[in-house]
């Protein structure tokens, strides 16, 4: 599934970009194909915050996001997502969610599948178990655009 | 100090000296934090940190280090010293990995012995801390013992990844990594709460590292 998501040069409004994380990795899969993008991402000028502590003295420094970095990202989103049973996404994207129409904005729409999500009761533990609850959401809420 | 005191168990960490047996072999538990004059600390000490695919190879020496790799992911290490009065045994690591998902922390974790006997890690757990203004437990976490040795490949021990509970609360929260230790041939240490880096959860919305 995640091979045959479209990819797109340019950003818009009515496409919003998931957390780069498993939470937003699974919401993306319980999406579906139609309903999800991809654009090349970039780790260029990102960077780790680093906190050394000694003696109850905190010294902050800020150091370059490094490649190591992004394989600890992609393996947690992998782990998150094979939990689930979901297969691993490529590698060197960020994914997009569509927005329906009825949401003004990208981040009212995310808001709202996250408020309806963490309102689940009971609340599953496990990714295995958010899964069916995303589909669910995430469906209903596109029956309205 | 704990030379000086010719105390009989103790554990060094970035916080402090912990006593837990005075030179009469008494059980005392006293704890003496450090001065942040004591050191000449650096933001060079972490010059190391490039080198992530091995976790022995930063944040050594009595310190402990936060990495924020993402608004999802932070890292910690400590790194501590125990002896006797005859001075130090050894050193070893431990490094906690926080995943936020949603409203959820993931924590993987990990013991690396440094030098000394082979050392037991036994009743260990990650707790999760609330920190509103009386902190309150959001999980304890149970862990299962682990041996680690100066042979490979048990000179480091990975656990197993732990799911936390569902943080309904808006509180800034932190997970605390905590275990006893056993030396080869010496007694029983409780090792200092190695906590993590603070995340938030808002009243909506998923959690977060500021």
């Amino acid at each position: 599934m995640w091979t045959d998501v479209s990819v797109v040069e340019s950003n818009s409004d009515r496409w919003a970009e998931l957390e780069e994380n498993g939470w937003g990795a699974l919401i993306g899969w319980a999406a579906g194909t139609a309903n999800l993008r991809r654009r090349p991402s970039s780790d260029e000028g990102r960077s780790v915050t680093v906190t050394v502590e000694r003696g109850g003295a905190a010294i902050a420094s800020v150091e370059p996001f490094t490649t190591d970095d992004r394989i600890i990202v992609d393996d947690s989103i992998d782990e998150y997502l094979q939990e689930a049973g979901v297969p691993a996404r490529p590698r060197g994207w960020v994914w997009l969610i569509r927005v329906p129409e009825n949401y003004p904005s990208g981040q009212a729409f995310l808001d709202r599948i996250n408020t309806e999500l963490n309102s689940s009761q009971p609340a599953p533990v496990r990714p295995s178990g958010w899964l069916a609850v995303m589909q669910e959401v995430v469906g209903r809420l596109y029956e309205g655009g | 100090m704990a030379l000086k005191q010719k105390a009989q168990q103790w554990v060094c960490n970035a916080e402090g000296l912990t006593v837990t047996k005075d030179a009469a072999g008494q059980t005392v538990n006293t704890f003496t934090a450090k001065k942040s004059t004591d050191y000449t600390a650096t933001a060079t000490t972490t010059n190391g940190l490039a080198v992530l695919d091995d976790y022995d190879s930063w944040c050594e020496f009595g310190t402990v280090c936060h990495r924020k790799i993402s608004n999802y992911i932070a890292e910690t290490k400590g790194n501590a010293a125990y002896g006797d009065q005859s001075g130090v045994i050894g050193n070893y690591d431990a490094i906690l990995r926080t995943n936020l998902n949603g409203r959820q922390g993931q924590w993987r974790s990990t013991v690396i012995w440094d030098n000394g006997p082979a050392l037991t890690f036994s009743s260990t757990q990650v707790q999760c801390v609330e920190d509103s203004w009386a902190p309150i437990i959001c999980g304890n976490h149970g862990l299962p013992n682990a041996t680690v040795t100066t042979y490979s490949p048990t000179w480091r021990h990975d656990y197993g990844v732990i799911y936390g509970n569902l943080l309904n609360n808006a509180d800034p929260y932190h997970a605390a990594f905590q275990t006893i230790f056993t030396p080869a041939g010496y007694p029983a240490y409780r090792a200092a709460n190695l906590a993590s880096m603070s995340f938030t959860c808002p009243s909506s919305g998923n959690c977060y590292f500021p």
